[in-house]
């Protein structure tokens, strides 16, 4: 009888090895993908907007060329993704106080990415979208003299996040839901 | 073994050298005086235990491989490219010990974490993840 017992508990311990094996495969294979096609829908669609938004007009092009995305698996940037082409001809040089002097190009992104916190800990699939000019909060609060018409005001919280999330939201619905 | 004690980075960046790879950059890219083709290591993520005992670590680094723009037409130097790419291939994977502690990488080829010329003014990259198992 206890021998029995035994082979039983070894018989549901390898199944449950085998059911844990192929239900990670099917999450690297399959899940991974679905979320993948997800993430890249999302992206196209953000950069479209981009294309066509009407929050400010490009002048240098290095607030466009400074919004990118990272995708993140448990923490770690598995891609990144900057934009389809430099679109700016040159690196913008921003004058801060004291005289500093920074330079701005998609490197300093990259970095902002590879050490965001933000793609970290929050979910098993991340998309983390960023803006890194250092000027990006400056026109979206309006706190430069952004022109008359104060150009660019809330670019960011009213137009490409919740736009973002739309898309994301909208794109598991039609595929997922 | 000490958690905070251990930079996989310099790690890495000791076993490059150590196979006549140099211009490779832990802390960012200089200013000025950058070679014609250099390398980026860079924490991607952070040090987690794979044993209950923390005698096992693990994490992911990110090689950045630069390479200057071709000077007659501004196009990628993919010839560069791609023998640096081969000898990162050959190289990898690999165990080393870097300051009584034993390092191993394996890099993933089967994913580039960027392709393309927008991240260095005049210069192409390929970033790749690097798995590094620490014990």
């Amino acid at each position: 009888m206890a021998v029995g017992v035994n082979n039983l508990t070894e018989y549901n311990t390898r199944n449950r090895r085998l059911f844990e094996k192929g239900l990670t495969e099917h999450i690297n294979k399959v899940v991974e993908r679905d979320i993948d096609l997800v993430f890249n829908i999302v992206i196209d669609s953000v950069y479209n907007w981009l294309d066509n938004q009407s929050f400010w007009e490009n002048d240098t092009y290095n607030l466009y060329d400074s919004i990118g995305f990272g995708k993140y698996k448990r923490g770690v940037l598995w891609k990144f993704y900057q934009d389809k082409g430099r679109k700016a001809t040159a690196d913008k040089k921003v004058w801060l106080s004291k005289g500093n002097i920074v330079t701005v190009n998609g490197f300093e992104l990259l970095q902002s990415a590879i050490g965001s916190k933000e793609g970290g800990d929050f979910a098993e699939y991340s998309l983390v979208l960023f803006a890194a000019v250092p000027y990006a909060e400056w026109v979206e609060l309006s706190l430069g003299d952004g022109g008359p018409n104060k150009r660019g005001k809330g670019w960011w919280s009213d137009g490409i996040v919740p736009y973002t999330r739309k898309i994301f939201s909208d794109t598991v619905l039609k595929y997922y839901g | 073994m000490n958690i905070s004690e251990i930079i996989p980075e310099l790690a890495l960046k000791s076993f490059l050298e150590d196979n006549d790879v140099t211009g490779i950059y832990p802390a960012g890219i200089p200013i000025s005086g950058v070679p014609s083709e250099f390398f980026t290591v860079s924490m991607n993520g952070s040090i987690v235990s794979e044993s209950e005992d923390a005698t096992v670590l693990g994490c992911t680094l990110m090689l950045g491989v630069y390479v200057k723009l071709l000077t007659t037409n501004g196009t990628v130097n993919q010839v560069r490219e791609k023998i640096l790419m081969r000898k990162f291939s050959e190289l990898f994977p690999a165990t080393y010990n870097y300051e009584d502690v034993t390092y191993k990488f394996s890099l993933d080829f089967r994913n580039l974490v960027y392709s393309g010329r927008n991240l260095y003014s005049g210069y192409s990259t390929k970033a790749l993840n690097l798995q590094v198992t620490i014990y």
